[in-house]
């Protein structure tokens, strides 16, 4: 039973979400950080208790979780690190050509269109 | 030579053949078509060959492609493959010769053209010579992105780039259910071979045999442009003539008329089979004819005359009696030969004097009159004339039609109604052409623009028309060969002997008077000058079709529209809400919320309390909480960071060493990152992140939203884990990591073994990833006026119409 | 950006960047048994450039490195790619792996296989792509002036105007004051 990582990892979860929701570029930037590693750790928690079989790691006979879960993990840390990445640029690249991060900035003359062609 | 040799000769060196033709056509120009005659010229030799040594139904070659879904490249003939192969590398001689002249003048990116003309020839002889049914598919479709590719040849006219968007869509997504009806086959019949097929018999008794027959003949109704979807052929005329001539007369429009007659042995005994081809067939008959009496295009004329001839062929095999067919190789050779005649010669008249129209020309004997005896035979062969295949192909068609009322009843009446008009109808639109081209007074703009064609141009539709009157005069000669392709299932045991006269009978009767009608609706068209010769709009189905793509971009529009999803500030809102009522409504119900708490309980207080991992927990959720609560962007950052470096320690916990390591590092990577681009933004801007402090409504909303969300997941973490699956895959990877991939670490044995395509896939993405990167970074500004129209865009997929961008956004 | 150099932090930097070099490859090498491997010893390799690159500047990193990071990243893509396709030229399965075990001299006894040469792929891309992102990232601190011309070049699209061109659209409202 890990009802403490199912309880964290929920937490993680909404706080990235709610980061997420935000208007701000920059925290839909810390959301999604945060949203991979609530993932990981979802992820790592399905994989059950560590107290599984000894995996065959030469001067370490402790016991050790599941590896296929943990491949997939260390992959999706570096893929998220890749689009972390981009993100940055994005939002860099999003700020040299607006001059804001806010949505509500960026699309200042929108809602006017949009009521227009209601 | 063998049969192996034989199948790559005639099928695999077209296809491979292409890619260095479209290389070498940049430097060759428009000799590329001499260097391209090869293949055809080849083909036609090995299928001789094997025409040769053909004895019945063989499988010539099997090699495996994915066997564990039973696609084999298996190959095989019979009467039937061997017929339309030897047509399509037969054509294709003549047709890339032609193009050799045509393309000459006015023409650039030879390479190409040929490349995409050879594409299609293998996958047409590929489609035709395939055993293996999910083959045929495959061949089948590339034959439609090839006739793609050939109709948007001209890709800077909107009229190609419609037109080859619209044969895709409706030869796509018709093959498409052929895939089904494929599959369904082979649900039924358990293979996937044709030539079992063949000889197991008829599948009419099998509870899904109407289903696969309806999709399979959907299929084939898409490909042979039969009615409602008879209006992508005339628009598929934008593709340059030599193409109409090969692909939407000769060939690939045939292909349906090929899969009815293989569907034939297998689902003519079926109560819907002779219903549903004839009924779709015989009212594309009379539509194609009537619309080829109205139509002005030289093309369209043809295109239209070719869709009524298609939905003949097809409705054949719709009325076919039970114990075989007996003439249906001659009406498709009889098509071939003055179909494909009359589009070349119209592409020559085109390229001596530009006209495209039958108003603009005339006139045309006393300037080419060679050319003039070529398109009279082949209009003779088309109405039907005494002395040509055609004569014969009508008279067989009348004797058969004759008796099909006995058989089939009012599908019968409707049959010889349908087949006498339409025979009426041709022979007027027949007459209406010929003298339209080259009789009558010659227009000014022709007298002006007239410039000789060079009369090589003229040997490939003479070819044509010759075959036709050759073998209308001596039909004997086309015995031998008709009864050496007989196919057993599909044709009668024994065919008929074919004569020139077969003295005065009541087809002959019912010929003369249709002729004679003909000829007086064409004088009567004279003498109204073709006025009511118009299209009407009811008529053009492929408006119905610009309606329904239309409405389609904008019903998806509507959708994003209503959904939210094109406002930037408020697009996730929908989605995320969408899940968590959705899955978290499912979890609701089935496990009630009490059970869950309760398990949340029982897994607290039972826990054996771990300090230091309730510590780092706290301090992870701690860190979050912080990046929401802080206000400035250092204090968030150091929150994230502590949260993420925190989770370095969560997974040392939980034994997990790689995963930690790797955490640690990117973690440091990753604030260097943030710092980075942080530093960048002026004070400004992170003040500009407050301009909102109030609670408005939608705050409210994502609030519940994503703390839903979070309990939605706690809720499945917790269900999922109580429910350990009793047989996990990583116990295998712990027992073969040393012995099988040679390491101890089984996390790294499958990141570079087990699993090494994975992550090769993954280290591509990396570096897609990079390139993103970079292409933002150096890209340049956009204005203001682009940033608008790329944002958003003009509504629907990007398959919008003409007369939609006219109309702009709504 | 470096205008004030630390005096403490510079020579660290570059010790530290050999040791934590070392380290790299001996994570990368001992990855197969142990906790380590090509993602693991990039990460570090890529941590030291970027350390080196908050010391001394980032065009130190680019004389130190003397190839384009990009490059190094489809260097190692195509090793990888190699390593999976080569079985096949000797028809043997798409990513089969092959491993040699024996005595050299004074090294004792060793052991390697052509996993090894697809995790050194993998290396090479972490520390490509990782240091090719930062140090682009770093440098544009001044706009796309701060990059050399070839680079300029190579990436530079043509159809829109540039970045540093004339003055924004007038919606920019005192934004881009400071860097």
């Amino acid at each position: 039973m890990q009802a403490d990582t199912a309880l964290l990892s929920g937490v993680l979860f909404a706080v990235s979400m709610w980061l997420l929701l935000q208007r701000s570029f920059v925290k839909v930037l810390f959301g999604f950080v945060l949203l991979s590693n609530a993932a990981n750790l979802f992820v790592l928690m399905m994989s059950g208790e560590p107290v599984g079989r000894s995996a065959p790691i030469v001067g370490d006979p402790g016991p050790v979780v599941d590896p296929l879960p943990q491949a997939l993990v260390l992959t999706a840390i570096v893929i998220g690190f890749g689009v972390t990445a981009y993100l940055v640029t994005l939002l860099y690249r999003l700020f040299l050509d607006s001059g804001t991060t806010h949505v509500d900035e960026l699309y200042a003359d929108e809602p006017a269109e949009r009521e227009k062609s209601k | 030579m063998t049969p192996a040799l034989a199948i790559l000769m005639v099928v695999g060196l077209p296809l491979l053949g292409a890619l260095p033709l479209a290389m070498v056509g940049r430097r060759l120009g428009a000799r590329t078509a001499w260097l391209a005659l090869v293949f055809p010229v080849v083909g036609f030799l090995a299928l001789g060959w094997l025409y040769g040594t053909h004895e019945g139904p063989t499988r010539l070659v099997s090699w495996p492609w994915v066997p564990s879904i039973g696609l084999n490249l298996t190959f095989g003939i019979d009467g039937l493959a061997l017929f339309f192969a030897l047509i399509v590398s037969g054509m294709g001689v003549l047709v890339v010769f032609y193009a050799g002249f045509y393309l000459d003048g006015h023409a650039a990116h030879h390479g190409r053209f040929y490349a995409y003309l050879m594409l299609f020839m293998a996958a047409m002889l590929g489609t035709v010579l395939s055993d293996n049914l999910l083959l045929l598919f495959a061949f089948w479709e590339l034959t439609g992105i090839a006739s793609f590719l050939l109709i948007g040849f001209l890709h800077e006219q909107e009229g190609s780039r419609r037109g080859a968007r619209m044969a895709l869509l409706i030869t796509g997504a018709t093959g498409l259910a052929g895939l089904v009806g494929i599959v369904l086959v082979r649900q039924i019949s358990g293979t996937y071979s044709l030539r079992e097929l063949m000889a197991a018999g008829g599948l009419d008794e099998a509870p899904l045999a109407g289903a696969a027959m309806t999709l399979l003949l959907l299929a084939a109704f898409g490909k042979s442009a039969q009615f409602p979807l008879q209006f992508w052929l005339p628009n598929a005329m934008a593709a340059p003539t030599p193409v109409s001539a090969y692909l939407h007369s000769a060939t690939m429009v045939k292909l349906g008329v090929f899969l009815t007659a293989r569907l034939f042995p297998l689902f003519h005994e079926h109560p819907y089979w002779a219903p549903i081809v004839s009924s779709v067939a015989f009212v594309t008959l009379v539509l194609g004819g009537v619309l080829a009496l109205l139509s002005t295009q030289l093309k369209a004329i043809l295109a239209y005359s070719t869709v009524s001839q298609l939905g003949f062929l097809i409705g054949y095999y719709g009325l076919g009696p039970s114990e075989g067919l007996e003439s249906d190789f001659l009406h498709i050779l009889n098509h071939v030969f003055y179909k494909g005649c009359l589009f070349m010669v119209v592409g020559i008249v085109y390229v001596a004097t530009h006209a495209k129209d039958i108003r603009e020309v005339g006139g045309l004997w006393k300037r080419m009159p060679l050319l003039g005896v070529i398109a009279g035979i082949a209009c003779a062969a088309m109405l039907g004339l005494p002395g040509t295949t055609g004569f014969l192909s009508k008279e067989l068609m009348f004797k058969e039609i004759f008796v099909s009322p006995r058989a089939h009843g009012p599908l019968g009446v409707l049959a010889v109604v349908a087949v006498v008009l339409t025979s009426l109808l041709k022979v007027a639109f027949s007459v209406r052409l010929f003298q339209g081209m080259f009789l009558g007074k010659e227009p000014a703009s022709v007298a002006k623009h007239f410039q000789a064609p060079p009369s090589w141009m003229l040997m490939p539709p003479a070819v044509l028309a010759a075959c036709a009157l050759v073998l209308g005069v001596a039909p004997e000669l086309l015995s031998g060969p008709i009864h050496h392709l007989h196919v057993p299932g599909l044709h009668t045991p024994t065919p008929p002997e074919l004569h020139l006269w077969h003295g005065v009978t009541r087809e002959l009767l019912a010929s003369m008077a249709v002729v004679a009608a003909g000829f007086g609706v064409v004088a009567w068209g004279n003498r109204t000058a073709w006025r009511w010769a118009v299209v009407p709009r009811w008529l053009q189905f492929d408006l119905l079709y610009d309606r329904g793509l239309d409405f389609l971009g904008r019903f998806a529009k509507k959708v994003t529209r209503v959904s939210g999803a094109d406002w930037p500030g408020a697009w996730p809102r929908v989605p995320v809400a969408t899940l968590v009522v959705l899955v978290g409504g499912f979890l609701w119900v089935r496990f009630p919320p009490g059970e869950v708490l309760d398990l949340l309980g029982d897994g607290l207080s039972e826990h054996r309390w771990d300090g230091l991992r309730v510590l780092v927990a706290a301090l992870i959720a701690l860190g979050a909480l912080g990046v929401v609560i802080l206000r400035s962007w250092p204090a968030q950052v150091v929150a994230l960071s502590v949260s993420g470096f925190m989770t370095t320690v969560y997974f040392v916990l939980y034994r997990a060493p790689d995963l930690a390591l790797t955490q640690i590092l990117v973690e440091t990577v990753s604030l260097v990152l943030i710092v980075t681009l942080l530093a960048r933004f002026p004070r400004s801007a992170q003040e500009g992140e407050d301009v909102d402090r109030r609670w408005r409504f939608r705050q409210v909303v994502s609030l519940v939203v994503a703390i839903g969300f979070g309990i939605m997941m706690t809720a499945m973490g917790l269900l999922v884990t109580t429910r350990p699956h009793p047989n996990r895959i990583g116990g295998w990877f712990l027992d073969n990591t040393q012995p099988l991939a040679k390491g101890a670490n089984a996390v790294n044995t499958l990141l570079v073994d087990f699993r090494g395509f994975d992550t090769f896939g993954e280290i591509t993405v990396l570096v897609v990833a990079m390139l993103g990167c970079l292409g933002l970074l150096f890209r340049h500004r956009r204005t203001t006026g682009e940033h608008r129209a790329g944002a958003k865009g003009a509504p629907g997929l990007g398959i919008n119409t003409a007369h939609d961008a006219g109309e702009g956004r709504s | 950006m470096n205008a004030t150099r630390s005096v403490l932090f510079e020579p660290v930097a570059r010790g530290l960047f050999f040791v934590l070099h070392v380290f790299a490859v001996y994570l990368l090498l001992r990855g197969h048994d142990l906790p380590g491997g090509g993602f693991i010893g990039g990460l570090v390799s890529a941590i030291s450039w970027v350390m080196l690159g908050l010391a001394l500047g980032w065009s130190e990193v680019g004389r130190v490195l003397r190839v384009d990071p990009a490059r190094l990243a489809a260097m190692g893509l195509t090793v990888a790619g190699v390593t999976g396709a080569a079985p096949m030229l000797w028809g043997r399965a798409f990513f089969e792996q092959f491993f040699w075990h024996g005595t050299v001299p004074f090294l004792g006894e060793i052991h390697l296989g052509t996993p090894l040469a697809f995790d050194a792929g993998v290396f090479l891309v972490v520390v490509g792509i990782t240091v090719k992102m930062i140090v682009v990232l770093g440098r544009s601190t001044s706009g796309m002036r701060a990059f050399p011309r070839v680079e300029a070049d190579r990436y530079f699209s043509i159809l829109e105007e540039p970045i540093e061109g004339p003055a924004s659209t007038p919606k920019e409202k005192g934004g881009t004051d400071a860097g």
